[in-house]
């Protein structure tokens, strides 16, 4: 269980359990819910009263994000890892074709990706101290912020003055999974590699809220845990600690649902559509202002009903793999893992418009940068 | 009610609108045009300013004053460099708002006297967005702000004037327009925010997150004439605030 938490797994867990749906619904009427109510939200007998659940969101959504809906592109820059996580297609002992980007390559990936109609990049890399250096991805920013209005980076952790770099060079959003906020389930996926250290990961996204990130985004990674609802508790309970000490900066959340890899792992304990509606549903409730993204992980159906319910940010025309926008292009599919919708931007954005939302790729500015 | 005048421009409509959130340019342009305002505010972050087809700036007709906002400013220098971008792009009316607090989005009042002192030296029309504090609205006209604009409760948040008790004293003591900015979810609200006295208000999520944004624009306008209707036709009700021009209180308005 977290540092922060004054109770452990079990009570949480046996409270969740036996929560009653009188207890739902009155949490449901409350103008202001707590972590309480967060806690029914995510409950079993939470689940007969989903369709009010998703009437509550989807006015919280209203209130905070209007009729839009944000789109941003993922640009990875380095396939190679030295860690070796049991669940992901870029790990170590998997043998596979890998690629790390240089320099010009980036920028052709990052104007493909223009092109497509995306001012909002979300930069991912394997942990690959040559690849993807720091000082070298800094380089990149500072040339990417002339071409995108908002860049978030998707890193290995890092320490204060890695992160301080980073955001200088023009960096404003800083997303970091935990994975699994089960210490004992983290330690046996995750078998070499720095990445082992799961303090120095939990501790990360606050070295970056001091580095001065205006955005923070977390997430675990759904699929490992067999109890999803402590993990969802474990990551609301670190964003209200993150929250408590970081009051600029905005909490974002991701829900990645793990999906067979390249590497043949099987997913321990998979989360349906309906448990992950939930969890989105239950932090839209709990945590009203913040972003909820969904990947194209997701199938297209699925998104596009959470985008009008609780999601305020979708990715789109995704491509998963260094080079993947270049090899789409001529015609290849490379990835880090399965991707379920696989449509185009154009597309994307007409289904979201006949929704009745209106698709925004444009909301900060190269302004704000130092 | 005495005619609203800011800046040297004066304005029928005492009622202005916000620019995000809506469906559609063609959502934001209809409630425009249905309101009748004479000035939309509209995010820098949010529009490509350089370029005469972007889709916000598009949808705003040409005779209404764009009022340029610095969303996602949390200091006073973000805010500055948001002014003059929007200067070199034809734009001189500022919506100053700098909230540090991504959750609330609480105007940050140390950093916007500090842009404002700036941005009034530079020659712009300076209307900063602020907590409902009677003294900073005091020291912002001092320095020659065009307009004051304190919120009624919390950005986006439809739960009506939570400030009353400030915004009458701001509104009693002003020599500058008083717009009453944000929270106000319901046409009611906005009449409240008149029948206490402010010059005008301004309206985005009750609006844009509407079903019908055109129907609900027509009905805060109607909600405010009526208000401004009803402060000219002196109002039976004893009011406890600052009246207009009533035959039992003559000398109200002496100065």
């Amino acid at each position: 269980m977290l540092p922060y938490s004054k109770y452990s797994a079990e009570e949480l867990d046996d409270y969740i359990r036996n929560t009653s749906p009188e207890s739902v619904k009155n949490s449901l009427r409350s103008n202001a819910p707590g972590f309480t109510d967060f806690l029914h939200f995510i409950s079993p007998a939470a689940i007969p009263l989903l369709p009010e659940l998703r009437e509550s969101a989807a006015a919280v959504k209203r209130m905070y994000f209007g009729k839009t809906i944000r789109l941003y592109a993922p640009l990875y820059i380095s396939s190679y890892c030295i860690n070796n996580c049991v669940y992901c297609g870029f790990r170590s002992s998997y043998n596979h074709q890998r690629r790390r980007l240089n320099f010009d390559e980036i920028m052709n990936e990052a104007q493909i990706i223009k092109d497509m109609g995306h001012d909002s990049l979300l930069l991912i890399t394997g942990e690959d101290p040559k690849g993807a250096s720091v000082p070298f991805v800094a380089k990149c920013i500072r040339e990417l912020k002339k071409k995108f209005s908002y860049i978030n980076i998707e890193f290995y952790p890092m320490n204060e003055n890695d992160y301080r770099t980073l955001f200088e060079a023009g960096c404003h959003g800083l997303t970091l999974y935990q994975e699994t906020y089960d210490q004992e389930l983290y330690q046996t996926l995750h078998l070499g590699g720095p990445k082992q250290d799961y303090m120095f990961r939990l501790n990360a996204l606050a070295a970056g809220g001091r580095a001065g990130f205006y955005n923070l985004g977390m997430g675990a990674l759904l699929g490992l845990n067999p109890n999803w609802r402590i993990e969802a508790t474990n990551l609301a309970i670190h964003a209200m600690w993150i929250r408590k000490k970081f009051w600029r900066s905005r909490t974002q959340f991701s829900f990645p649902r793990i999906t067979p890899t390249q590497g043949g792992f099987h997913v321990p304990a998979p989360v349906s559509d309906t448990e992950l509606e939930q969890m989105m549903l239950a932090f839209r409730l709990f945590f009203r202002e913040s972003d909820l993204f969904l990947s194209t992980r997701e199938k297209h159906e699925f998104r596009t009903r959470m985008a009008e319910i609780c999601a305020s940010h979708l990715s789109a025309g995704s491509q998963v793999a260094p080079g993947g926008y270049q090899a789409f292009l001529d015609g290849q599919s490379l990835g880090q893992f399965t991707m379920n919708d696989q449509l185009s931007v154009t597309t994307v954005i007409s289904d979201l418009k006949a929704r009745g939302l209106e698709p925004v790729f444009k909301d900060w500015d190269l302004c704000f940068s130092a | 009610m005495k005619p609203l005048i800011i800046g040297g421009k004066t304005f029928k409509s005492r009622l202005f609108l916000g620019t995000g959130k809506f469906s559609s340019s063609n959502a934001l342009n209809a409630a425009v045009i249905a309101s009748e305002t004479e000035m939309v505010t509209v995010a820098l972050r949010r529009v490509n300013i350089n370029d005469g087809s972007d889709d916000i700036l598009g949808a705003i007709p040409k005779n209404v004053t764009v009022l340029l906002n610095t969303s996602g400013a949390r200091n006073a220098a973000d805010a500055l460099k948001i002014a003059r971008f929007g200067r070199a792009a034809g734009y001189e009316w500022i919506k100053l708002e700098i909230h540090p607090d991504p959750r609330y989005l609480l105007p940050d009042p140390i950093e916007t006297y500090n842009a404002a002192v700036e941005l009034v030296k530079d020659g712009f029309k300076v209307l900063p967005y602020i907590n409902a504090d009677p003294v900073l609205s005091k020291r912002l006209e001092d320095i020659g702000v065009h307009a004051v604009m304190p919120l009624g409760s919390p950005i986006g948040s439809n739960q009506g004037i939570q400030t009353e008790a400030m915004l009458r004293i701001i509104i009693e003591q002003a020599n500058v327009p008083v717009i009453v900015d944000a929270g106000l979810g319901m046409p009611s609200h906005a009449a409240h925010a008149i029948e206490l006295g402010a010059d005008a208000v301004l309206i985005n999520t009750a609006i844009a997150a509407a079903g019908d944004p055109a129907a609900m624009a027509r009905a805060f306008a109607a909600a405010i004439t009526a208000a401004e209707t009803a402060l000219d036709a002196v109002p039976a009700a004893k009011l406890d605030y600052a009246s207009p021009t009533s035959p039992l209180n003559t000398f109200n308005d002496i100065i």
